[in-house]
């Protein structure tokens, strides 16, 4: 039975464009005003960052900027018990991408950290300049909240697809 | 040639501010770096560093991001290479690296740059 303290509390929910400057300005409060060590800290606004950036650099749903480039939109979610933070993000994706999506987060999730440190080296040693390294993002994320990466695919009634993932940061 | 100081986003955290000092040889980034587009941010850098090391001077690069994104850490990675090149062929390269002491992850990220470019990285904590 759930105690009213492993009961989940939203800090925040963010639903719309993910482009630089509020995924700056959110990072920062979480980085700053939440009530936990620095390194958690650090920890939470790196996991935060990585995951915001997999909405503005994938999500299927765009915006145009300014400057004419687009970002993605989607939603995120920090919530919070005495045990953990959690970082979750949901946007749609190209259908096609569910499988790779799913067999990236499998992978990463059976792998070690040192495993997980290797490959991504490897990953970035052979990715292009201009890659902006979606699997490295995903492999950051674990490294970063030394927790295992949860991550649904659905569907909706008009055939879109959605992935949602979350990651968890210790208080401990 | 000339120094490299670029700080034109103050308000914006996700850019680094560098300064590559051509005169000392003295090469410092600092802050952040998340930003969109990121070569076009990082090209200048890699261009002045590839100019610099023809001029066959000594350089001390020094590192103090506390966040960088994949795409900033690839271009990290380019920069390492070059020093490194430099380096076989007979440069002074000193670079060292500027972490808290309560961060671990960036320790596991400097390990990570150094095992991969084969330049000694060293670091340095610092505290606030």
């Amino acid at each position: 039975m759930n105690t009213k303290s492993d009961y989940p509390i939203k800090i925040f929910t963010y639903d719309g464009p993910f482009n630089m400057r509020i995924i700056s300005s959110l990072g920062k409060y979480l980085a700053e005003y939440l009530e936990a060590s620095f390194d958690i800290r650090m920890s939470i606004y790196r996991v935060f960052i990585e995951i915001c950036q997999n909405v503005a650099l994938y999500s299927e749903d765009r915006v145009k900027q300014e400057n004419e480039s687009t970002v993605g939109v989607g939603t995120v979610v920090i919530d919070s018990n005495d045990q953990f933070f959690r970082c979750t993000s949901r946007n749609r994706i190209k259908s096609e991408h569910g499988e790779i999506l799913m067999s990236y987060c499998e992978q990463i999730n059976s792998a070690s950290s040192n495993d997980l440190i290797k490959l991504k080296e490897r990953l970035r040693r052979d990715s292009s300049i201009k890659d902006n390294g979606a699997h490295i993002g995903l492999i950051s994320i674990r490294l970063f909240s030394k927790n295992k990466l949860t991550f649904t695919i659905d569907r909706d009634f008009n055939n879109n697809d959605f992935f949602t993932i979350s990651s968890i940061i210790s208080k401990q | 040639m000339e120094s490299l100081y670029i700080n034109n986003y103050p308000d914006l955290v996700y850019y680094p501010v560098v300064n590559f000092n051509y005169y000392s040889g003295v090469c410092e980034i600092s802050g952040e770096s998340y930003m969109e587009e990121t070569y076009r941010f990082y090209e200048p850098l890699i261009k002045w560093l590839n100019d610099y090391v023809k001029e066959k001077k000594p350089i001390e690069f020094n590192v103090k991001l506390t966040y960088f994104n994949t795409s900033s850490s690839r271009f990290l990675l380019e920069m390492f290479d070059i020093l490194k090149k430099y380096q076989n062929e007979g440069g002074q390269v000193q670079v060292n690296w500027y972490y808290r002491s309560d961060d671990p992850d960036m320790l596991t990220e400097i390990n990570s740059f150094e095992a991969e470019s084969g330049l000694k990285i060293t670091p340095f904590i610092y505290d606030k």
